[in-house]
């Protein structure tokens, strides 16, 4: 059953947000077209308008992410989703699971536009940007520490992504949390002031564990090192700490918000 | 005959509101079940409650044996008052999301009743009429072939000529066997199809009586509904 709360789950926020990708890929033609016949006005215009989407893009996902939430559970087709003979878990997964597929879309395009702008940008004041994209590869290839940049690059990547889950979990915890008998009276109000309430104490503890709990990756020349003995705070410099715990924490309080709103949503969420 | 709905002590408060208090009942399969009594007497609240749509309640309810949950809500089709189906969704795509999800359900049957409900395939749902709309998620309910129907005011604000439509679709439509819950307070039109008549009010069952057609002993369900709910209406 989850396959097909996914599928359904993608069919119905496509629409709330094709129409951001569609603009920006539209643009992308006004632009590849603007730089062969060279009519340069265009080609500023549709430039800033493809940045503009870029940040646009991601505004306009995370809308949709929070709404397509709402409406499909407690809204009025809340009434469809919760007589679905599914687990409220699974209805949870599937809208988890295809939110961050559009927020980390999101993200990606965004900043796979600014480079291909960047790139654009360069061709079109007559730089070779083939010949600096070989030099500039030249240059990490013959790095000493390729494999600690690796290395790094997957890190940052996790982070990304667990800051993505968590996001959600927030999101979908004030959402659920306020469709409750407890906080129904006050209304949408109540899913904001949850929302920022949950956003803050875990902005706050995730950045304390990360400095202050000595359990750090290390750069070396053997690639990244894990260290129970010294935190970002106390780094002594000759390479990068990274404090891993508020990782850890994030992957964990994200799996804990999931529980908490599956068991919300079984036991004590009125559709209205 | 086994139960099909089993209901022990229900109680659900809003708040400090009590909307329901003490519900028992136990109903056989196989029967059609008029759930009446004016607004706001909680008919939506017991309805959501045995649909799984709220679940903070104290009190034992059981569908076909089973607590509101994956069983239940696989077995009970459900029509509520509003209009559930997505703005996107055209007909076709409702019809494909039923199916993905309700074994029980009856595609062709579905395809085949768009041209008789003369429903265009794909108009989006939002350019649809409430009344084409209506017509839609009835078609969904009944192609189901479910053991139990759970239908929220389905005469609620349609004229009489729908009204009459309506039924004659659920009545045609639904399998022999199967149990259905219809809410209402237009009792004069439906009240010929029940063979059991709960009424409620102020939170408690204050009917259950067996009908016949059409009547409750020598009285109608119609005269017996006003005689119990007089008092709603009584300015002393």
């Amino acid at each position: 059953m989850l396959g097909k709360l996914i599928k359904n789950e993608f069919k119905t926020s496509a629409h709330s947000v094709a129409s951001i990708y569609l603009a920006a890929a539209i643009t992308i033609g006004i632009m590849v077209l603007s730089y062969f016949v060279k009519i340069k006005w265009i080609s500023t215009l549709s430039t800033i308008a493809l940045l503009l989407i870029s940040v646009v893009s991601v505004i306009i996902t995370l809308v949709a992410v929070i709404s397509n939430f709402y409406k499909t559970l407690y809204g009025a087709q809340g009434y469809l989703s919760f007589t679905l003979p599914v687990k409220s878990g699974q209805l949870l997964a599937s809208k988890a699971i295809v939110s961050f597929v559009w927020l980390l879309a999101s993200y990606i395009i965004t900043i796979a536009i600014w480079i291909g702008v960047y790139l654009y940008a360069s061709a079109m004041v007559g730089e070779n940007t083939i010949t600096a994209i070989k030099a500039l590869m030249q240059m990490i290839q013959g790095m000493p520490d390729t494999g600690v940049i690796k290395q790094l690059i997957v890190i940052v990547c996790i982070m990304i992504f667990a800051q993505i889950a968590v996001f959600i979990a927030e999101i979908y915890f004030a959402l659920t949390l306020a469709n409750t008998r407890a906080f129904q009276k006050i209304g949408m109000v109540s899913a904001l002031i949850i929302f920022f309430a949950v956003f803050i104490v875990m902005q706050v503890l995730t950045g304390v564990l990360t400095t202050y709990v000595p359990v750090s990756l290390i750069t070396g020349t053997e690639g990244l090192q894990l260290t129970f003995s010294q935190s970002m705070i106390d780094s002594t410099g000759g390479g990068l700490t990274l404090g891993i715990t508020g990782l850890v924490f994030e992957v964990i309080a994200a799996a804990g918000l999931f529980s908490v709103t599956s068991y919300l949503m079984k036991h004590k969420v009125n559709i209205k | 005959m086994s139960s099909i709905i089993q209901i022990y002590k229900l109680n659900k408060s809003y708040g400090s509101k009590r909307v329901l208090r003490d519900f028992s009942l136990d109903y056989e399969s196989g029967q059609i079940i008029g759930l009446l009594g004016p607004n706001g007497c909680g008919k939506t609240t017991l309805i959501k409650i045995l649909t799984g749509l709220i679940n903070d309640y104290t009190g034992d309810v059981l569908i076909d044996g089973h607590r509101p949950g994956i069983h239940s809500k696989s077995i009970t089709a459900y029509l509520p008052e509003k209009t559930y189906l997505a703005d996107w969704m055209r007909p076709v795509d409702a019809i494909k999301y039923m199916a993905d999800f309700y074994e029980d359900f009856d595609s062709a049957k579905a395809v085949e009743m768009l041209k008789t409900f003369d429903l265009p395939e794909k108009q989006k749902i939002k350019s649809m009429s409430k009344g084409m709309q209506e017509k839609l998620q009835l078609l969904l309910v009944v192609c189901r072939n479910a053991k139990l129907y759970v239908l929220d005011e389905p005469l609620g604000g349609v004229d009489p000529a729908a009204r009459v439509f309506i039924l004659d679709v659920i009545m045609k439509n639904l399998p022999k066997d199967s149990s259905v819950l219809i809410s209402t307070h237009l009792i004069h039109d439906v009240e010929h199809i029940f063979d059991t008549a709960l009424m409620i009010g102020r939170g408690r069952i204050l009917r259950n009586d067996k009908v016949k057609d059409g009547k409750i002993g020598d009285q109608t369900i119609e005269d017996v509904f006003k005689e119990v709910f007089s008092y709603a209406w009584q300015v002393n």
